[in-house]
């Protein structure tokens, strides 16, 4: 690749930034990527999207992943982002492999809640699998997610972060081209 | 396109650090997000948190509209959509339907808005409690801890005095029964539209470096209290242009004797009401 990050910074990163507004705004909704032109082999096209869209010299990134060397050497590569070993430090994370709880990643100060870390899930399917439905600001009624590929005891740990309100993490779900956005006010009713 | 500028305006680094101010205040309902707020090519006060906020959300198949005290066509509101044709190169419009992105200075427009447009509002002061409490630190911790009797208090003591509350614009609001909320200086009339809002709401304030956010459906209550419940304005003239009587209606002074006509401040929904 001859450039680095998005080849025409300015308007992909602005579709780009679109759907993720959209997806954070209707919590539950999927969003789907048209921009296809930039993969890894370890990440999904919806979470180099994000990458390249949010993060810069600015944010503290924390990597979970089996390929954590590749990944870290292409956001280091695309974002010039600091790659940081310490869940408690980082803005954003991105956890493509293993178990994880919400816990110990920021979930900003009582003054402060916008400190949080903001979590990039990658999961496996967001059409089959386990049936979630949300409530809370930006759904009407209810929405129903159907997931599989996602943490232990998922249900339990969004309750719990979105309990703690104004504090918390905030998540996105990734999986292939598709985003579903989970902010912290988020709970899951069924 | 002038040369020069980048899309928009704003460098893209700063676009970045915005947006990502953005999603944390969608994230948290209400809660002002302190953000590196940049010098605009205007002064505090004309709507730069506003700008920088619908800088870095726009795109170029956006339809911009923007109004001042609900008006299509004052100085403010000129000045902006030509500083965004000049620097983006985008449709502007003044109907409020065909608009996808509406910045505003202290109205909402009396026309429903749907779930694909995005309001941004521009906020001289973001803090509801800045009158109450000047120190930003001790403001912050009242937030932190929920600690609003100050406030509740305020409007008490209004009601002892004049017998009602006599804040008529921005008028605090609890949004997600969380955070108070300061609505930027619209009318009273306008908090109701505010409450399950289908557009997502975005506040920018310039001077004092602060983004906030109100997502689509999500609860926006005017503080009252179970004996005083809040009352928006309502006036006994109908609009002098369009006759309507359930708009906002501006009082405007017609000649040296003082005599006065009612117009509606929505001059889009007033031509639209015209029309039919």
């Amino acid at each position: 690749m001859e450039h680095v990050g998005f080849k025409n910074k300015t308007f992909e990163s602005q579709e780009a930034f679109h759907l993720i507004l959209q997806a954070t705004a209707n919590p539950g909704k999927k969003v789907k990527f048209m921009n296809h032109n930039y993969s890894q082999e370890d990440l999904h096209i919806s979470s180099v999207n994000i990458i390249f869209t949010l993060l810069d010299l600015d944010t503290n990134v924390f990597i979970q992943s089996a390929q954590e060397n590749i990944i870290s050497n292409f956001i280091k590569l695309h974002t010039g982002s600091p790659i940081t070993k310490n869940k408690v430090e980082s803005d954003f994370a991105i956890v493509t492999h293993g178990d994880l709880d919400f816990e110990s990643f920021n979930d900003g100060l009582d003054q402060y809640p916008d400190k949080s870390t903001t979590i990039i899930i990658q999961i496996q399917s967001m059409s089959e699998g386990e049936d979630f439905v949300l409530s809370g600001p930006g759904i009407k009624n209810s929405n129903q997610i159907t997931l599989r590929g996602i943490p232990h005891n998922f249900k339990e740990k969004i309750n719990s972060n979105s309990s703690k309100f104004p504090r918390g993490v905030d998540i996105f779900l990734t999986c292939n081209d598709e985003l579903i956005s989970l902010p912290r006010t988020i709970k899951i009713i069924n | 396109m002038i040369d020069g500028f980048n899309f928009a305006y704003l460098d893209e680094a700063t676009k970045r650090m915005i947006r990502r101010t953005i999603l944390k205040a969608i994230c948290i309902p209400g809660y002002q997000c302190p953000f590196g707020g940049r010098e605009m090519p205007l002064a505090y006060g004309w709507g730069t948190g506003g700008i920088q906020v619908t800088a870095s959300i726009i795109g170029i198949n956006d339809t911009l509209k923007v109004i001042d005290q609900g008006a299509d066509d004052t100085t403010n509101a000129i000045s902006i959509k030509n500083f965004f044709k000049k620097v983006c190169k985008i449709e502007t419009t003044e109907d409020t339907e065909k608009a996808t992105i509406i910045q505003t200075r202290h109205r909402i427009p009396e026309k429903k808005l749907s779930e694909n447009q995005i309001l941004v509002y521009q906020v001289p002061q973001p803090e509801p409690l800045r009158r109450l409490e000047p120190k930003e630190q001790e403001t912050r911790k009242l937030h932190a801890y929920e600690e609003y009797a100050l406030m509740h208090v305020k409007l008490y003591e209004e009601i002892s005095h004049f017998g009602s509350v006599i804040k008529t614009y921005a008028y605090p609001v609890r949004t997600n029964k969380r955070y108070i909320t300061d609505p930027s200086p619209t009318p009273k009339f306008d908090n109701p539209k505010m409450d399950f809002m289908e557009a997502l709401q975005l506040f920018g304030a310039g001077r004092e470096r602060r983004i906030y956010a109100i997502p689509p459906y999500t609860s926006v209550q005017s503080l009252d209290f179970e004996d005083h419940p809040f009352q928006i304005q309502t006036w006994d003239e109908r609009c002098d242009i369009c006759g309507s009587n359930n708009s906002y209606l501006d009082e405007i002074i017609i000649n040296d004797k003082g005599e006065k006509k009612f117009i509606c401040s929505d001059t889009n929904y007033c031509e639209k009401n015209l029309k039919t």
